[in-house]
């Protein structure tokens, strides 16, 4: 079966139910059956505003919420995330509004790290063993809802990325050394059935928690995480071959970076996020990171 | 078009008679003043046929299309009202007026004689505010959470056209510069509503009957807040906005006119790059000549816009609307400071 990534273009978050819905039906659609359980993951990393573009819009969770209760019958939706070194989701949750939406659509939130977890074998690249919750060992469909950014270590951070926070061990900043293999690792056992990217108010020139929001008005949908991943690299500019985490998915067999481009733009160039800034100053900022974590008190 | 003068003080002298001047197809015919003297004095300056000392007979007597009222902030009301009634079209100074009540009865005899009128807000015109007008609608530092204005200006009132500040009943440096930090400050948050008024301040201890300085804080019902920090006494002077967003921050040097966005993880190579654009900007605007021009050089921008939109009968460039708003913190924060009490702009106007 052809492999499709669309992109939607949206008006802000105003049509974002339609773009929604379209979207997935441009990539053929969703089959579930009544009573199917069903996982949602949103890129909750950290106690950041909507507005700010560090994490999925709570507009775009209530969208999806919205469009899975009208088109099918009695899910049990559950709404994911994992605590990390320095983000707790509870909070995020009841800060901006999630709380309610999770009320309003009967679905339940589940806190990976506050949860039983499960030890999984695995030939990975980083893990041979990988402690995931145990909701994953109980699923019929998992959607990841990740936000577009651009991140300071893996220059983008998009769909394969946020699987990295279903992990439910709190302290994840220890993977960071190995970070591109953990995050095929744990795209290879918590793998999403499809991806909806909220790419409307989107991130750049930043280190993923903090960055320059960017009102791009795109949704970027697919059921192959790698693919979505590579049209989101392109989207910024990158070229997928230089971005590790995607090469190292593909190459463990997570996904494809071979898909046919449909949805309202099939044309990249047409879509392009650019962050304002100049060359030179890009490059004088980044260089001014560079000297200030090489630089420590003596 | 042709063009009466009311008020023939420093506002006319430095900004509205020269800009005036400038433009083609605009004949200034008249000046009133109760000072015959000024007024001769500016008519000669910038041939100007009629001078009168009544406004009244400027509006009556000289077959003109518009007025420019450059007269003290308690004046304009009036004068706003009869010119409006007269059919003319209005150019007011800032604050179009001082108090809610006031503003109303200019809006409503404008609206009754289908006249334009058009607040001189200058310092909304700087390229600086417009850029971040433009980077705050296109969501570049996300939702304003606080606004921060400072304006702290010198003001000696040793001229004939300032001791009127300090009058009875005045709001002071409220009504005088921080009319324009108001603006600026309502004008960037997209007049969202405002919600609550609250001020502190005064005459600095001495026996004035004025605000000499003050702080204002407003919240608007976006839930975002701001102050506006004022006075005439600093030792330095000061005229500078900051916007925090959940996205990032604009820092304004409108004195510089200089806009500086800053998000997380600054370094001193980003102070370096800002600092080297600021020194570039000043030195070009120096070249230029246009440094020193200052806030006036906008003057021709807002004026050429109200005549183009009575000539096309379209929306002028800042309306009696948003003047309005400028009233109501005003009126709001003098009466805080007064009553001692915050104000809760629903259930006061």
């Amino acid at each position: 079966m052809e492999n499709l990534v669309s992109i939607s273009k949206t008006k802000g978050y105003e049509d974002i139910l339609s773009k929604i819905s379209s979207s997935i039906e441009d990539v053929s659609g969703l089959k579930l059956s009544d009573g199917d359980r069903v996982l949602i993951k949103p890129n909750l990393c950290n106690f950041r505003p909507p507005s700010s573009g560090a994490i999925t819009h709570p507009k775009f969770l209530d969208a999806l919420l919205c469009f899975l209760r009208k088109n099918f019958d009695n899910l049990e939706i559950t709404v994911i995330e994992s605590d990390a070194t320095a983000s707790r989701p509870d909070l995020t949750l009841k800060g901006f509004g999630f709380d309610e939406i999770l009320e309003k659509w009967g679905a339940k939130w589940y806190n990976l790290s506050k949860n039983p977890t499960i030890i999984k074998r695995i030939n990975g690249l980083y893990f041979k063993e990988i402690e995931i919750s145990e909701i994953f060992d109980n699923y019929d469909f998992f959607i990841s809802i990740p936000k577009l950014k651009t991140h300071s270590q893996t220059k983008i951070t998009a769909c394969l990325k946020n699987q990295f926070g279903c992990l439910p061990y709190k302290n994840k900043v220890i993977y960071h050394k190995n970070l591109d293999d953990v995050i095929a690792d744990v795209n290879l056992v918590m793998k999403p059935d499809l991806c909806i990217v909220d790419g409307i108010l989107s991130m750049s020139g930043g280190v993923a928690i903090y960055g320059i929001p960017i009102q791009s008005n795109l949704v970027i949908t697919g059921k192959d995480p790698v693919s979505v991943d590579v049209v989101c690299a392109k989207l910024f500019g990158y070229s997928p071959r230089r971005i590790a985490h995607i090469q190292k998915s593909k190459k463990s067999g997570v996904g494809t970076d071979r898909y046919t481009l449909v949805g309202d733009i099939v044309d990249l160039r047409e879509a392009k996020i650019n962050n304002e800034n100049p060359f030179w100053k890009r490059c004088l900022l980044n260089f001014g990171r560079y000297l200030q974590s090489r630089t420590t008190l003596k | 078009m042709r063009v009466g003068i009311i008020g023939a003080g420093i506002q006319a002298r430095v900004s509205h008679l020269p800009t005036f001047s400038k433009i083609e197809g605009v004949e200034v015919t008249g000046i009133a003043d109760i000072n015959e003297e000024s007024a001769k004095l500016l008519a000669k300056k910038f041939n100007i046929p009629n001078v009168y000392t009544d406004y009244h007979d400027l509006i009556e007597k000289d077959s003109i299309d518009m007025v420019s009222i450059c007269t003290p902030h308690h004046l304009h009301k009036q004068m706003a009202v009869d010119c409006a009634s007269a059919g003319k079209h209005i150019l007011i100074e800032k604050p179009m007026a001082t108090t809610v009540k006031d503003a109303d009865e200019i809006l409503q005899a404008v609206k009754e004689n289908n006249v334009k009128l058009c607040v001189v807000q200058n310092y909304r015109l700087f390229p600086s505010i417009k850029e971040s007008k433009r980077r705050i609608n296109r969501g570049r530092i996300g939702e304003i959470i606080s606004m921060h204005g400072y304006g702290h200006v010198f003001q000696s009132f040793g001229s004939r056209s300032t001791p009127w500040i300090l009058r009875e009943g005045s709001a002071g440096i409220i009504e005088d510069f921080g009319a324009h930090l108001i603006d600026i400050i309502l004008y960037l948050n997209n007049f969202n509503k405002i919600k609550k008024v609250f001020a502190i301040g005064g005459n600095f201890g001495g026996n004035l009957d004025s605000i000499v300085h003050c702080q204002i804080m407003i919240e608007f019902e976006n839930r975002s807040v701001a102050t506006l920090d004022l006075s005439y006494l600093s030792g330095a002077k000061e005229i500078a906005v900051f916007i925090h967003g959940t996205g990032g921050q604009l820092h304004i040097d409108v004195r510089n006119d200089f806009l500086r966005e800053t998000h997380q993880y600054d370094t001193p190579l980003d102070d370096l790059s800002f600092t080297l654009a600021k020194l570039s900007k000043i030195t070009k605007g120096i070249i230029n000549k246009t440094y020193f021009l200052g806030p006036k050089m906008y003057h021709f921008e807002i004026i050429k816009s109200l005549i183009n939109s009575i000539e096309k009968n379209s929306k002028v460039i800042i309306t009696g609307e948003e003047g309005r708003n400028t009233a109501l913190v005003i009126e709001s924060a003098l009466k805080s400071i007064k009553e001692q009490r915050q104000i809760i702009v629903d259930e006061e106007f």
